[in-house]
């Protein structure tokens, strides 16, 4: 093999040979991969049929099983659970883990069974952070990245496990890896032409902003992100990423500015958003009323959204919904409701989704109610726990800060 | 480059892909003076990967041309490393 050091330029016949060889085998590797992909679902398919400690012995002792296709089915159907299923999608995901560790190759080529290795554990990562279980996270994480290291080359997978990892980053309120995550990701999908995935990671970067309280810097990001959405095909993003924007201008305290951003969108939010997407919107009015000074029609969205998340079992949201009516409760100094309130909340935060801590969070409200201490920054410290809590149920809850202050 | 490259539909089949990018890919394997059986080996895993990904990637073009660059980056480099010591 020449030295690539050399000074000498290679021949650009060398490169024309290059090139046609290169080029045939590809045109030739892409017949057989469709075939691959066409017969990829009707082994899904059967491999679904059967209990999980089955399909995991078909994929470590079939060599039907093991192609690209299927693995790669593996890893979009374990995506696509995602939050709807999260035990199953992190099965499936561990499928695809084995399955890309026994791929041939010498039919694919070591580097692209790497790039399947990587992208197979990034999604079983997200799937066990999903679980809330961080620590298997991080390591599976740090599996995806060596077999990304070691790969092709892909940008986009890079970006992709950044994204992903991110996530993680925040539910460890790890904020600073978290934006630093995204913003590698930003400049990837920016280098690798594809402005709609840029401005999805512009959007997630400006939520990382505002939970770390710099909710100007998110301001700024969630403008930068909704421009390169494609408002057809990222509709639902969209709508997602509008939401957020005037929720931040809310908590920048730019009420009108929210208000106004909430008249203009609120066609397009009741034309598509879900049922529990309108609760939340309905939370979203009740913030704007609150920020400015309108109590009473705060007071009602609130207690709407409230009922609708516990028709919903939602609990986190509903938890967060019914501390926002105390502060309306609190800031008119109406101490006999939030005593009623904090009752009601009870069987509230009992919902299957809240844990230990949350409870715990809550009595302290309870005792504060009844020590008649229960002012504003209680409220706020409690909100804030919960926030944090619900995308990592392992945080434990420290009492108040506003208490320590008082030690 | 001897002539303007018209850029690529989000529908072209991969022959017509490969006719377009070919200058542009050449320009960048030469530009980091990989030797032909190197650049062979990159080229060919570059799209490879491409083919796998081929619905997930928005512009192609765009993908190829910044993996190429990227992998071609590293292994100057590498190389570079390797003869000094």
């Amino acid at each position: 093999m020449k030295d690539a050091g050399e000074t000498q330029h290679p021949k650009t016949a060398d490169y024309d040979a290059v090139f046609d060889r290169v080029f045939a085998e590809t045109v030739r590797y892409e017949q057989t991969l469709a075939e691959e992909r066409r017969d990829a679902p009707q082994l899904l398919a059967e491999l679904r049929q059967l209990p999980f400690a089955r399909q995991r012995i078909l994929v470590r002792n079939s060599r039907r099983y093991r192609t690209w296709a299927v693995c790669q089915a593996l890893i979009d159907l374990s995506h696509q659970l995602g939050f709807r299923d999260p035990q199953e999608s992190r099965d499936v995901a561990s499928l695809a883990t084995e399955l890309a560790d026994r791929l041939d190759a010498g039919h694919y080529g070591e580097i692209q069974v790497h790039d399947m290795k990587g992208a197979a554990w990034s999604q079983y990562a997200n799937a066990v952070r999903i679980l809330s279980d961080l620590r298997k996270a991080d390591d599976a994480f740090s599996i995806a990245e060596h077999f990304l290291a070691h790969g092709s080359g892909d940008l986009l997978a890079r970006a992709r496990m950044y994204d992903l990892k991110s996530s993680l980053r925040l539910a460890q309120c790890r904020y600073a890896d978290a934006a630093s995550l995204l913003s590698a990701a930003v400049e990837l999908y920016r280098g690798i032409g594809d402005p709609r995935r840029q401005g999805g990671a512009l959007i997630k970067l400006a939520s990382v902003r505002d939970a770390a309280d710099q909710t100007e810097a998110a301001i700024e990001l969630i403008n930068e992100g909704i421009k390169l959405l494609d408002p057809v095909a990222d509709r639902r993003l969209l709508l997602t990423a509008l939401h957020n924007q005037i929720a931040f201008l809310s908590r920048a305290g730019r009420h009108l500015a929210a208000q106004a951003l909430l008249a203009q969108t609120r066609r397009l939010h009741l034309q598509f958003g879900d049922e529990v997407s309108l609760l939340r919107w309905r939370w979203l009015e009740g913030h704007v009323a609150f920020g400015l000074g309108r109590l009473q029609e705060a007071e009602r969205a609130f207690t709407e959204a409230q009922h609708g998340f516990v028709r919903h079992s939602l609990g986190y949201d509903a938890a967060l919904v019914s501390l926002d009516l105390a502060l309306v409760f609190s800031r008119q100094a109406r101490l006999g409701e939030l005593k009623q309130l904090a009752v009601e909340m009870l069987p509230i935060f009992r919902l299957h989704d809240l844990h230990s801590a949350a409870m715990a969070a809550l009595l302290v409200f309870r005792q504060a109610l009844e020590a008649e201490r229960a002012s504003l920054t209680v409220i706020h410290d409690i909100r804030s726990f919960l926030k944090q809590a619900r995308s990592n149920p392992r945080l434990r809850f420290e009492g108040l800060s506003s208490a320590r202050r008082n030690d | 480059m001897s002539a303007p490259i018209t850029r690529l539909r989000e529908s072209s089949p991969l022959p017509e892909f490969l006719r377009v990018v070919r200058p542009k890919a050449e320009l960048i394997l030469s530009k980091y003076l990989l030797a032909a059986p190197v650049a062979e080996e990159v080229l060919h895993g570059t799209l490879q990967t491409l083919v796998w990904k081929w619905e997930s990637v928005r512009d192609r073009e765009q993908w190829l041309l910044a993996v190429l660059e990227g992998r071609c980056r590293v292994i100057s480099s590498r190389q570079r490393r390797e003869a000094r010591s």
